[in-house]
């Protein structure tokens, strides 16, 4: 077959044009930084696009130029959606001893991978700066994670149609009753807010030890304490919004709430910030705090047991738990900080100082499977 | 394949096609076919070899050690009341669906055929128009639209009518849903089998002093068998098997079986559960999907008309 010349002219220029292209791939090796590290690592990370966001464009950006030599490759995965696969590598990695390709991971599955013993232990010895967070943020994963931002779920209200909010979880129940379709929450596998309102209407049933013991591993023989809680959230089905619909996700039900469907919901204290600070939340909405608090708890990032580029990953966590980045993450995504509120400048403090220290600890991962399961096929329809 | 050519020759262009067609065939066996049969495997028990990854993290799982398998995990699913009200959910969701996809790809095929006017090509164009607009965005535009304060319900109440029913987080809205996304792909088969008539036959029907209908009855619809086969299998496997518009449009319980296996995967942390919906649905769609071989078959049997 005869090319014309310009046929092969505009093959050389095409052909040029994706070598150019393939190249911007790979970054250039640059030399090493003044801290002398270099290399790359991969960082699995699941969860909201806001949190996405916030690694994408503060976090790594800031961590790459404070040390050049070093390239930190994200793995994102929306919603969790990989969450159950990447649990498999990483137990199969645990079991074998072989690389799973993962070298950080933050996300939902990390508390899960964390009481599954897939994890390396983090003391003071590998990230320093831990020092500063709170001992007890590492009692639900047994020093085997690390936190470095927390959020808790409040409840939201509008303030123009609500003009007492519920201090307790009994007066919020009373108040659903009273006000049939003004309150909706999310599926419990759809999001934590919806998730938070379901565990505090179980653990009214539930011995505090009994709580404890959900919170840190897997009881499945004490879930029989279930069946009241559960027996009530579905009572209270027709007074939930449009007599029972429950929304896939906790973020159709914020919309519902910002514009004025319904009239209060739980969320999550970053999300709901943003949303205020955006506009989704009209300025009308306040949030509150109840009695027992709704839970709340730490992002933990976790490094795989068997990973190839430990001492970088450990210089990122320290990094992590700086002043700086921790001011980032506030403003940011307005959550709450990893290190401990006296380590952080008094504008922060102020801030925050409305929304209560207390926050109920969440069930375990393995826990929350069966709560998830449980909860579908007693309270719907 | 000329007679009469010699031996060799034959069995060399033999494999000469074998080894063109190898290579996508050896695809589909290892990226299709092969997992089939090892999930397959891992419902009825096998947890070991190459389903040990995702065993090792599953909850509420049967085991069995070696042997044919056992039936427990099929039967603790088929036997759970949760299953049985979304199979029954699925089922007449499905049939619905396609029925109106049928019954509106008929209606707007032959107002295309019989009808010459502008506003038929209109028409026509118009409901080809779904097939362009991502699925997820038309999820949440028709949630918006049938909702508590959409356009539906907002103009009705205009009208007088102030309790008309919400259908956004119903089954009715799923089947809304399904009919849209799947109406385009049925008005484009039904129309071309309909063009294909020809002229001349309608005219005859027509001449006897047939009435539409029964033109339509006699003639139109024999002809257009295996097309509207085409359209009711198609439109059946897809509404079985989707997971976008029942689980941003339909309720939470019950919801088809997309979502449930979907979720009794992701939330529950059930892999094994959750391949025996799978295995359902799979033998679902082959039922469905027999029934769509048997017609064709037989209607390539039927002599092709003279035109």
């Amino acid at each position: 077959m005869k090319f014309r010349p310009w046929t092969l002219a505009a093959i050389a220029v095409v052909a040029l044009i994706g070598a150019a292209c393939g190249g911007t791939g790979t970054t250039a090796a640059p030399g090493p930084s003044a801290s002398g590290l270099s290399g790359s690592f991969t960082f699995y990370l699941s969860g909201d696009v806001n949190i996405q966001h916030l690694w994408l464009d503060t976090l790594i950006p800031d961590y790459q130029k404070a040390n050049p030599g070093v390239h930190v490759n994200l793995v994102f995965s929306a919603h969790g959606v990989e969450d159950v696969t990447t649990l498999a590598k990483l137990s199969q990695s645990a079991q074998s001893g072989q690389y799973s390709g993962f070298d950080l991971i933050e996300g939902g599955l990390v508390k899960d991978a964390a009481q599954s013993n897939l994890l390396t232990r983090i003391t003071t010895a590998e990230v320093p700066r831990s020092a500063e967070i709170d001992p007890n943020q590492f009692t639900a994963v047994q020093h085997n994670a690390m936190p470095y931002r927390g959020s808790k779920v409040l409840l939201a209200y509008d303030s123009s149609r609500v003009k007492n909010p519920p201090r307790t979880l009994g007066d919020l129940l009373a108040w659903i009753k009273a006000h049939p379709g003004l309150f909706d929450y999310n599926v419990p596998s759809g999001g934590g807010s919806g998730q938070a309102f379901v565990e505090a209407v179980l653990n009214q049933y539930v011995p505090k030890d009994d709580q404890q013991k959900m919170g840190l591993g897997y009881v499945p023989e004490l879930e029989g304490e279930w069946n009241r809680g559960f027996q009530q959230l579905k009572s209270l089905g027709p007074d939930i919004y449009q007599h029972g619909v429950y929304p896939a996700s906790q973020d159709q039900v914020y919309q519902l709430l910002g514009n004025g469907t319904i009239a209060m919901c739980p969320v999550w204290s970053d999300q709901a910030l943003t949303a205020l600070k955006s506009g989704q939340f009209p300025p009308t909405v306040k949030l509150t705090e109840i009695s027992p608090p709704l839970y709340g708890g730490p992002a933990y990032l976790g490094v795989p047991k068997v990973t190839p580029h430990k001492k970088l990953v450990f210089s990122f966590m320290n990094f992590l738990l700086g002043q700086a980045e921790q001011v980032k993450i506030v403003d940011q995504i307005q959550g709450l900080p990893g290190i401990e509120m006296s380590h952080m400048p008094a504008s922060v403090q102020r801030r925050f100082s409305s929304l209560g220290t207390t926050q109920s600890l969440p069930y375990s991962a393995k826990m929350a499977a069966d709560l998830n399961r449980l909860w579908q096929s007693s309270v719907p329809g | 394949m000329s007679p009469g050519r010699g031996g060799e020759g034959a069995l060399g262009r033999r494999l000469v096609g074998l080894a063109m067609v190898l290579p996508p065939v050896a695809l589909v066996f290892f990226l299709v076919g092969f997992p089939i049969v090892v999930a397959i495997g891992y419902s009825l028990g096998h947890v070991g070899g190459l389903n040990s990854a995702v065993s090792a993290i599953a909850q509420h799982q049967v085991a069995v050690g070696g042997g044919i398998g056992t039936l427990e995990a099929y039967r603790e699913v088929l036997t759970s009341h949760q299953f049985l009200t979304d199979l029954v959910a699925t089922l007449w969701v499905t049939a619905l669906s396609t029925a109106l996809v049928v019954l509106l790809a008929w209606g707007i095929g032959l107002y295309l055929r019989l009808s010459e006017s502008r506003a038929a090509k209109a028409l026509s164009a118009l409901s080809v128009v779904p097939l362009f607009i991502p699925v997820v965005i038309a999820s949440y535009a028709l949630l918006a639209f049938w909702s508590g304060g959409g356009f539906v319900r907002s103009a009705a109440a205009h009208l007088g009518m102030a309790r008309f029913p919400i259908l956004g987080y119903t089954l009715p809205g799923v089947v809304i849903g399904q009919v849209w996304v799947n109406l385009p792909f049925g008005v484009l088969m039904i129309s071309s089998g309909l063009q294909r008539v020809p002229t001349a036959l309608i005219d005859a029907a027509r001449d006897v002093g047939a009435s539409l209908a029964r033109t339509t009855l006699s003639v139109l619809v024999p002809m257009n068998l295996v097309p509207t086969v085409i359209v009711v299998t198609f439109t059946a496997i897809a509404v079985l098997g989707s997971f976008t518009v029942p689980y941003l449009i339909g309720p939470t319980a019950p919801t088809l079986l997309g979502p449930q296996a979907t979720v009794t995967f992701q939330s529950f942390n059930e892999p094994q559960q959750a391949e025996v919906v799978a295995m359902v649905l799979f033998l679902l769609a082959v039922g469905v999907g027999s029934a769509y071989v048997r017609a064709t078959m037989r209607g390539e049997r039927v002599p092709e008309l003279a035109s």
